[in-house]
């Protein structure tokens, strides 16, 4: 019974890893794109020194909200109107199965868009990582992937096959550049920099600046990182519990 | 005989729409059950709330004893729903894969990629896959487990004649060797070729329930046929036309036959098939009306 039990969640992993692999509407926007952007705008548009440093770690979140955002915001919504997913609750405890082997190869997907960062960085970095920062860095993308895979989930759960893609473009895009994902606070007008502050992104970033200076984020940055957290898991919680009322009551 | 699938008194309600109307239904072991009925009346509804997709209203449901869409249920059911597809980026194979994990004792890949004529499919990814070999596929999944069960929606809709007949041999099949069968089809063909009970369903309630041989003996008729060059006036007014053959239904084709000896009827090409299981259905239908 066990080992059932444990070939399931290996195949459903093995199963997930190879869809998305094999969708490059999936690979390019959420596994390529982090390094590249950091290539182009990251590496290239900030002074050397610790801004250099904060740019690695601004893309390092950057592409773990783009695999939360695809992976999850996108592909949620088109599994919901699959009936390739229907099909697959008639199989005995397969849902749990499949969470768990969405979270399992978001978590492989996100190491593998931030490894490519960090390997972006490591020939175009002005100023590099060290393995300090890079450990600090990793532990932090691990826990920003709450909130951001939360955030992935309730858009799933909102929004229909057809307008998820253009959706989480819509909020990821914006949202990636009003949190200084893209260009340092400092770089931004006042008036964005003031709502920035306000931003689930801006937490993130922040906590991912942490890791490269080695303090903690003030009180302010982890009281509204938590706060969001709260707020997008009681959000993918009730829209979870709308789809099931609609699809399954 | 054991009965392994049962609902009983199921109402469903979506909002003011009644979908099911206090219906019961079960499934012997060894059984091979057709679920009959227009478009919606509420078949696919019972099947989804026969496999746990959805809950009933009111009544029960139980499949071999346990709550329907519990993992013991499950793992001894095998289901094709109405709509089956597949991601496009995934093999016939690696699909089997994946369900053959989630039971103890599935059937071997090969042998069901054999069965159901999947050879040259098995390992491509499933883009460009016409809607009969989606469908073969759905089927086969439906055997993957090694199920005491098999819940079939419109099994072989989207599959061309060679497909239908080679899946019917299957399903019989499967019921000789003591599996059980829920299926829902609008092919009377299929129906007569699988099943052995039926249930009639229409607007979310059992109108009509037997074996289908009981049926068909109850009615008891035969459809005589027969072409006719100068149709006299006996067969006028008895017989109905259709091009240039006469037909009717009889309960007692012989003395039929004898009077049109006897009034001299001139007729080539006689034929007398037993009712098929539609005709049969109905005129079994407006019997049970009347009593």
């Amino acid at each position: 019974m066990k080992e059932t039990k444990m070939k399931k969640y290996i195949q459903h992993i093995i199963f997930q890893l190879k869809r998305l692999l094999r969708t490059p509407g999936f690979l390019a926007p959420a596994i390529i794109f982090p390094a590249m952007f950091y290539s182009f705008f990251g590496a290239n548009m900030v002074p050397e020194g610790v801004y250099s440093q904060y740019s690695v770690a601004s893309f390092c979140i950057y592409g773990v909200l783009s695999i939360a955002f695809y992976q999850f915001g996108v592909g949620i919504a088109q599994d919901r109107e699959s009936a390739f997913d229907i099909w697959l609750k008639t199989l005995p405890a397969s849902t749990i199965a499949k969470g768990i082997a969405q979270i399992i190869s978001a978590m492989i997907f996100s190491l593998l868009a931030v490894g490519l960062v960090l390997l972006a960085s490591i020939f175009l970095a002005k100023t590099q990582l060290n393995s300090e920062m890079v450990i600090r860095l990793l532990i932090i993308c691990a826990i920003v992937a709450i909130p951001a895979s939360l955030m992935g989930v309730a858009l799933g759960y909102f929004s229909n096959s057809r307008a998820a893609p253009a959706l989480a473009n819509l909020i990821f895009l914006p949202l990636a550049f009003l949190g200084g994902l893209w260009i340092p606070p400092i770089g931004l007008p006042k008036i964005v920099d003031e709502i920035s502050i306000w931003t689930p992104t801006r937490q993130m970033a922040e906590l991912g600046w942490s890791a490269i200076n080695g303090q903690m984020a003030d009180n302010r940055t982890l009281m509204m990182f938590a706060g969001y957290t709260i707020l997008f898991a009681l959000i993918a919680f009730l829209l979870i519990l709308r789809d099931r009322q609609r699809r399954f009551a | 005989m054991e009965i392994i699938a049962q609902i009983k008194d199921v109402s469903k309600q979506f909002g003011k729409i009644e979908a099911l109307n206090s219906l019961s239904l079960e499934v012997k072991r060894g059984e091979a059950v057709a679920l009959l009925g227009p478009n919606g009346a509420g078949k696919s509804t019972a099947l989804s709330i026969l496999v746990g997709l959805r809950q009933p209203s009111s009544g029960s449901v139980s499949l071999f004893g346990n709550p329907a869409g519990s993992a013991k249920a499950m793992s001894k059911i095998g289901v094709t729903p109405q709509v089956a597809d597949f991601p496009d980026q995934i093999t016939p194979r690696e699909i089997l894969q994946l369900a053959a994990a989630h039971f103890e004792n599935p059937r071997p890949i090969d042998e069901l990629i054999n069965t159901f004529q999947l050879e040259k499919l098995a390992n491509r990814q499933m883009r460009g896959f016409s809607g009969g070999e989606r469908r073969k596929l759905a089927l086969a999944l439906s055997f993957i487990g090694n199920p005491k069960l098999i819940i079939l929606d419109e099994p072989t809709s989207g599959l061309d004649a060679a497909g239908q007949k080679h899946f019917q041999q299957i399903a019989k099949d499967f019921v000789k060797q003591g599996g059980s069968l829920l299926l829902t089809s609008h092919y009377w063909q299929e129906i007569e070729n699988i099943a052995n009970r039926i249930t009639m369903i229409d607007a979310g309630k059992t109108i009509l329930s037997g074996v289908v041989s009981d049926i068909k003996a109850a009615v008891g008729l035969a459809r005589i046929s027969f072409s006719i060059k100068s149709p006299t006036k006996f067969v006028k007014e008895n017989f109905q036309q259709q091009n240039n053959r006469y037909s009717m239904v009889s309960k007692d084709t012989d003395a039929t036959i004898r009077q049109l000896v006897k009034q001299n009827e001139l007729f080539t090409d006689l034929s007398i098939v037993p009712l098929a299981l539609d005709e049969a259905l109905e005129i079994y239908q407006k019997q049970n009306e009347r009593n």
